[in-house]
């Protein structure tokens, strides 16, 4: 069956172009077929991935062994003949075999490890002292030509992942421009899988991947402030929204950035409902930071709020109410800085009513489209809100108690009765 | 003609590859080769690192260096400090500065704060990588022994090789034996 599918994902264009079929049932089909087909690909990518991963990790642990009865050279050896064995594996994918993503994904996978490993056993052998974020940067440094030598994804991640560890264990020595640069580095990779195939799921879990590793990377490297680092997330995050916001036909990839954007906002929505949050705001911390050394987190939250201010723009004249919303979180933060400590309750209240808001518009909008998924991000939306009343020791436990009882019997028959209007 | 140049960057990323460990293999190996003993008092506890496996963390003596006074002790500042070896035998650190000594065997340390009385430091060999069997039994010989002994004289010193500023953990010692030979001994059966 799903052998068939990709055959006729391929014959599809020479089908219509005989006039077989025409090219709006050929879209129809490609749309009906080709989830049967990712899923084809990818379990052809992931088993030889999936196994060179768990090879080098496990070569990783056998030499952690430490081998007392090896001596040195043969243990040096054995540290760097993972590596050899990987790059001769990588000169026959790439001479041999240069059209199987697997074998392209699985050698660069294993070549990233060996190297990993190679580095990992020097620094054993003669009693180096620990710098995990120099070993780690050099890994992904190692890895990112691989990256583009191999066309290899989950190396991309691999390297990512290796950086975000190198930000965090560099205990704020990495600044955010160091570690934008290096995230920067692999977008040409990005762009290629996403103009090749933007609607693949490997496009996709790409950017689904690639863009949490480097947005926390940038979050670590900011310079120490909750407030500035808080704004920037919402900034970023409202960015994400407006970026992923559907306009006709989307890409999967996109779905991801919503996804990703919308849960944060959710996030700092809940949080902002509490007065206590809004008096450490207000407290104004990243008045205190020195600007001349955090002059990189500064210029990175300028970045990111121009590029909120623009795509709200757009949002607003485009009348995407609910994707322009998303900006304020960002905006309210910012105003934040200018208000003294008594705003902390109206701000709570503000973002109280913010969040209802927006699970209200977004339940209305799920219904106006026949989209669960919007109904039940709405409802999940309302329903935190009123989850995190639980801690709120404002008020009594008895209110709290029938509150809750009401609000959740009316949760479940709103889900139910939404759920019949939709599908009907 | 594209496949061949992708082999030929490949092959360059390899030799990359390569290059890195292989050259702190060569800079190691040499000070092994060619450097000055030293011995540096120590006491070993037992930690695990993710990569590189088990290892006994190493608390050196040394690491107190009497503060002179106008040295930078923020956390992290690069240091150079001269060996010198002293009466009892074992090497001590002095005379750290912001320069690299024209003579004599030195070290390149991390400066870790101060007191009033000492520069503390980290040693680039803070480390010894043991078996993960026999890391926490080292330690528990080492506490063993150091409660049978004056405190001031630690039962444990490592062996290191230096030449030109690289430093190479040799050996680490426990009641005078090489770790493992002392593991050895305390294994075997008594008689």
């Amino acid at each position: 069956m799903k052998t068939g599918a990709a055959w006729l994902l391929r014959e599809l264009p020479r089908l219509v172009t005989t006039g077989v079929i025409d090219a709006a049932s050929a879209e129809r089909l490609r749309g009906h077929y080709q989830a049967a087909a990712d899923a084809r690909g990818w379990t052809r990518v992931l088993l030889p991935v999936g196994g060179a991963l768990l090879i080098g990790l496990g070569v990783i642990l056998i030499v952690a062994h430490n081998w007392d009865v090896l001596g040195r050279a043969q243990r040096l050896g054995l540290g760097f003949a993972p590596l050899a064995i990987a790059q001769a594996l990588g000169v026959w994918a790439l001479s041999q075999c240069a059209d199987s993503r697997a074998w392209r994904e699985a050698s660069a996978v294993l070549i990233a490890f060996g190297f990993a490993t190679a580095l990992a056993l020097v620094g054993q052998i003669y009693h180096l002292p620990a710098d995990p974020a120099a070993y780690l940067l050099a890994c992904a440094l190692a890895a990112l030509p691989l990256v583009y030598l191999f066309s290899a994804s989950v190396t991309a991640v691999l390297c990512a992942l290796s950086l975000l560890g190198w930000v965090g264990a560099g205990r704020g020595d990495v600044s955010v421009v160091e570690a934008a640069i290096l995230y920067a580095l692999l977008l040409p990779h990005v762009r290629w899988v996403l103009r090749g195939d933007g609607d693949s799921l490997r496009a996709a879990l790409l950017v689904g991947a690639l863009l949490p590793l480097a947005l926390a990377a940038l979050l670590l490297s900011l310079r120490p402030s909750a407030a500035l680092g808080l704004t920037w997330v919402a900034a970023c995050a409202g960015g994400l929204v407006q970026a992923g916001w559907p306009t006709g036909a989307m890409p999967r990839w996109r779905r991801s950035l919503l996804g990703y954007g919308i849960v944060a906002i959710g996030g700092i929505t809940v949080i902002a409902t509490f007065p206590d949050f809004w008096r450490d705001m207000l407290d104004r911390p990243w008045l205190r930071l020195d600007r001349a050394q955090a002059w990189d987190s500064f210029a990175a939250l300028a970045v990111v709020l121009s590029g909120l201010g623009i795509a709200t723009t757009r949002a607003v004249v485009a009348r995407r109410w609910m994707a322009a919303a998303a900006a304020v979180p960002a905006a309210a933060l910012m105003v934040s800085a200018l208000l003294g400590p008594g705003w902390a309750g109206p701000l709570a209240a503000g973002f109280v009513l913010y969040g209802v808001g927006v699970s209200l518009a977004a339940v209305r909008a799920g219904m106006r489209d026949a989209s669960m998924p919007a109904i039940n991000a709405g409802l999940t939306l309302f329903a935190m809100l009123c989850l995190t009343r639980f801690f709120d020791a404002d008020w009594p436990f008895t209110v709290r108690g029938l509150a809750f009882v009401g609000v959740g019997t009316g949760f479940i028959i709103a889900h139910a009765w939404l759920r019949r209007r939709v599908t009907a | 003609m594209k496949r061949r140049a992708v082999l030929l960057l490949f092959a360059l990323v390899c030799v990359g590859q390569w290059w890195l460990p292989g050259a702190a293999v060569v800079q190691h190996q040499r000070a092994l080769r060619d450097g000055t003993v030293y011995r540096f008092r120590t006491a070993p506890v037992d930690p695990v690192d993710p990569f590189r496996g088990r290892y006994v963390a190493l608390d050196f003596d040394a690491a107190r260096i009497p503060n002179p006074g106008g040295v930078p002790d923020d956390n992290g500042r690069w240091l150079y400090v001269r060996i010198e070896v002293a009466a009892d035998g074992f090497a001590r650190l002095v005379s750290p500065s912001l320069s690299r000594p024209e003579d004599g065997d030195y070290l390149r340390v991390q400066a870790r704060g101060s007191t009033d009385e000492d520069l503390i430091v980290e040693l680039p060999f803070e480390r010894y990588y043991l078996d993960e069997r026999l890391a926490p039994e080292a330690e528990r010989v080492y506490r063993q022994s150091s409660r049978q002994t004056d405190a001031d004289a630690r039962p444990a010193y490592v062996t290191v090789r230096v030449l030109g500023g690289t430093a190479v953990l040799d050996e680490l010692y426990l009641d005078g034996l090489p770790v493992r030979e002392r593991l050895r001994a305390s294994a075997a059966p008594a008689g």
